[in-house]
């Protein structure tokens, strides 16, 4: 032992009193006995998440595996991310590594010339970490920097890699002013990062209802219904809302980056709220209906969201629109999509919902009838979920729900029940889909546990990707290890609902495309003449890409 | 009720109590004082330190049938609690905000000197968990690579590069001597 090492040691050592006051144990085994019954962790919270966005919970059980990515032999060779953006040729996300004992992921930045085949960056330094529980974490470049951002508190939290020298830099921290959380859950769904403006859309997730624990595995919402599907029930339960027909509130936040601006934020008491979107050097927030809308800007508190270059001066493009849920920006032109979807009161209306603005006049707006894409339907069939514009032309994509009525709340207790098995290293995992009775059995077949109903999106199920293409369940004492290929093939919730995507090169002509059936999660990314898609199936992703069709100039 | 915990420095060896299945309120009772106190001097700050043992407490109780077992559970507590700590960017805004050296109440500080304290202080994390764990806590190599997560390749480099941090400073108190 060296002398400076002896005088640290007796530095240390030589500390006078630090008063810390810790709970009593009873205290600590009680507060894990409640998270027992309540926490979860991953991809449930993610999941949980996915339903409270109303954005088709489940999978449509998809069989086409074309193009599909899963580890290969190569250790450098990543599962598919599940979101990523664009960065020059190629495209950029990031996979987690996690550890279930300490519930923290290691940030995995990987990069793919062609959306299908994803490998890992050779990292300089030290990784970032984050706790999974915040799921989604959207990522965006700017320049070389990727952000992977993410809400605690009231807080938006960036961490930063450099893309150029591949290491991982200073987190960005935002304070979000005027955040109104009402004790829930508040998640990032999209973050928008511009010269040096940050935008994010968040949103309530984890739990739906004042007052009622019960992990929820349905969620449907409109502007005046909610409704619930407890895990493991068969049919949903329409809520009442104390006091407001609306859910929980949803915010949107446009702030400085790097220079600490005065942030602008958007509140929206009524679902589904705003949406960054990218223009050319700018950011733009859309707006729903303007009576519902409140805005926390500390230079005007009245003004409405619109674009901005600066952060300080707000242009508003959407003119007479007053429902804009969904924005796409191509240059001066401008895609909207409404809040409540496409709809028509009669066969002799065009199906509206979807606007096209083919140049700056902020009144010039085309209303696109979608009814030779999507036919008539009585209801409200078809939902929009994302939109995207760029050189090639612009991608929609929308949910299409096959029950009539009330389509949102799926008639869940007609879904065939079909038997699965899944076995690991260890442990046999076997029951019956969607959400029927499953045991786990050790490799002598003794029982470790029964569920009466087993929904893998259950957000009480401890399930957690643990590196090396493997997933590992966690009950009671037992940690079950599956391969995410095995656990891929054998368990896919069935549906009723099927995500499609359309495309259009000029904003009123729309077409569908071909894509592969299943929940399309994360962004849609527009690469090389293809749309980039992740379908996640049993949780675990697969990219695809979706080819665009060629401009007819004849 | 709480356990009120007034404690100088604890000893080394209380960290290195190996012990097998015992139940959990025992080792809590023996062992969070002295991990929430290594943590405080790690992150410099008492308050996020019991906030940290608190929640890797609440974790080992949960995962208690395996961490239980572990040669060292202490290690693996304050692992958590060190990761909790730095996985939620408000605390390590606090981290930077206030980065004192070793407590708040420096009842000493007019006899002490205090300048490898404050030069330790300014180590980020890392270095000073490495410094925690193998000076303060007397880890040997693999236990600190293994409470940290990282190889032991890189506990000696960052061992190195902390004291080499600390160096003038403390040769400079040589010199005042």
């Amino acid at each position: 032992m060296t002398m400076l090492e002896d005088r640290v040691r007796e530095a240390i050592g030589a500390s006078p009193v630090i008063p810390i006051s810790l709970p009593a144990s009873e205290e600590i085994t009680a507060r894990g006995r409640r998270r027992q019954r309540r926490q979860r962790i991953v991809l449930g919270a993610a999941g949980a998440v996915v339903l409270v966005v109303g954005v088709l919970a489940f999978t449509t059980g998809g069989r086409n595996d074309d193009g599909a990515v899963f580890a290969g032999t190569d250790d450098s060779i990543f599962l598919a991310p599940a979101t990523y953006a664009v960065h020059g040729d190629v495209l950029v996300g990031y996979t987690l590594e996690a550890d279930p004992d300490e519930m923290s992921a290691q940030i995995q930045m990987v990069e793919s010339r062609n959306g299908l085949v994803w490998r890992s960056f050779d990292v300089v330094g030290a990784h970032a970490h984050l706790d999974p529980s915040i799921l989604p974490a959207p990522i965006v470049v700017d320049g070389d920097v990727a952000y992977v951002g993410w809400v605690v508190d009231d807080r938006l939290v960036a961490e930063r890699f450099d893309l150029a020298e591949r290491t991982w830099l200073e987190p960005l921290d935002l304070r979000i002013d005027g955040l109104e959380r009402d004790g829930e859950r508040v998640t990032a769904t999209r973050l928008v990062v511009r010269r040096g403006l940050v935008a994010v859309r968040m949103m309530v997730g984890g739990r739906v209802i004042e007052g009622d624990d019960r992990p929820i595995c349905g969620f449907e919402s409109a502007m005046d219904l909610v409704a619930i599907r407890p895990c493991g029930a068969t049919e949903f339960e329409e809520v009442e809302m104390p006091g407001s027909p609306t859910p929980p509130r949803i915010v949107a936040a446009v702030g400085g980056a790097e220079r600490d601006a005065p942030l602008l934020v958007v509140t929206d008491s009524t679902y589904p709220g705003s949406t960054p979107y990218v223009i050319d050097g700018g950011i733009g927030v859309g707006r729903r209906n303007g009576a519902c809308v409140r805005v926390c800007d500390p230079t005007d508190g009245s003004s409405p969201p619109g674009e901005t270059t600066d952060g300080e001066t707000w242009v508003d493009p959407f003119g007479p629109l007053t429902q804009v849920n969904l924005v796409a920006a191509h240059g001066e032109q401008r895609l909207v999509a409404e809040n409540f979807g496409p709809r028509r009161i009669s066969e002799d209306q065009p199906v509206s919902g979807l606007w096209f603005r083919p140049g700056p006049d902020p009144d010039d707006w085309v209303a696109v009838d979608l009814g030779p894409l999507l036919g008539f339907r009585t209801g409200r069939p078809e939902v929009f979920n994302d939109l995207v514009g760029g050189p090639e032309g612009w991608v929609l994509h929308y949910a299409r729900f096959a029950a009539t009525g009330t389509p949102q709340i799926a008639d869940v207790s007609r879904i065939d029940f079909e038997p699965f098995i899944v076995t690991g290293s260890d442990y046999t995992l076997s029951g019956t889909l969607p959400f029927g009775e499953a045991t786990l059995r050790n490799r002598d077949g003794e029982l470790v546990h029964e569920w009466a109903h087993f929904e893998p999106f259950d957000p009480d199920l401890d399930l957690v990707p643990t590196g090396g293409g493997t997933l590992t369940l966690s009950v009671e004492a037992v940690q079950a290890e599956f391969s995410w290929a095995d656990w891929t093939s054998a368990i896919e919730p069935g549906v009723d609902a099927t995500a499609v995507l359309a495309f259009s090169h000029n904003g009123v002509d729309w077409e569908h495309l071909e894509l592969p059936e299943g929940l399309i999660q994360g962004p849609i990314v527009l690469h090389d003449g293809a749309a980039v898609v992740t379908v996640s199936r049993g949780r675990v992703p697969h990219t695809f890409r979706v080819p665009l069709p060629e401009r007819d100039d004849n | 009720m709480e356990l009120a915990v007034e404690a100088t420095t604890p000893p080394p060896s209380t960290l290195e109590v190996t012990i097998g299945n015992g139940d959990f309120e025992g080792f809590y009772d023996r062992h969070a004082p002295a991990v929430a106190q290594a943590l405080a001097v790690t992150l410099g700050d008492p308050e996020l330190a019991a906030d940290a043992t608190a929640e890797a407490m609440t974790r080992a109780w949960q995962r208690w049938s395996k961490v239980g077992g572990y040669d060292n559970p202490t290690a693996w507590v304050y692992r958590v609690g060190l990761n909790w700590a730095r996985s939620w960017h408000r605390r390590r805004r606090r981290e930077r905000e206030r980065p004192v050296a070793l407590g708040p109440d420096r009842v000493e500080s007019e006899v002490r000197d205090d300048r490898l304290d404050a030069a330790l202080a300014s180590l980020s994390v890392d270095h000073r968990a490495v410094v925690v764990c193998r000076l303060h806590l007397d880890w040997s190599v693999g236990e600190t690579a293994d409470a940290l997560g990282i190889r032991p390749g890189t506990v000696k480099s960052r061992l190195a590069r902390a004291l080499a941090e600390l160096r003038p400073h403390a040769e400079s108190m040589e010199e005042d001597d």
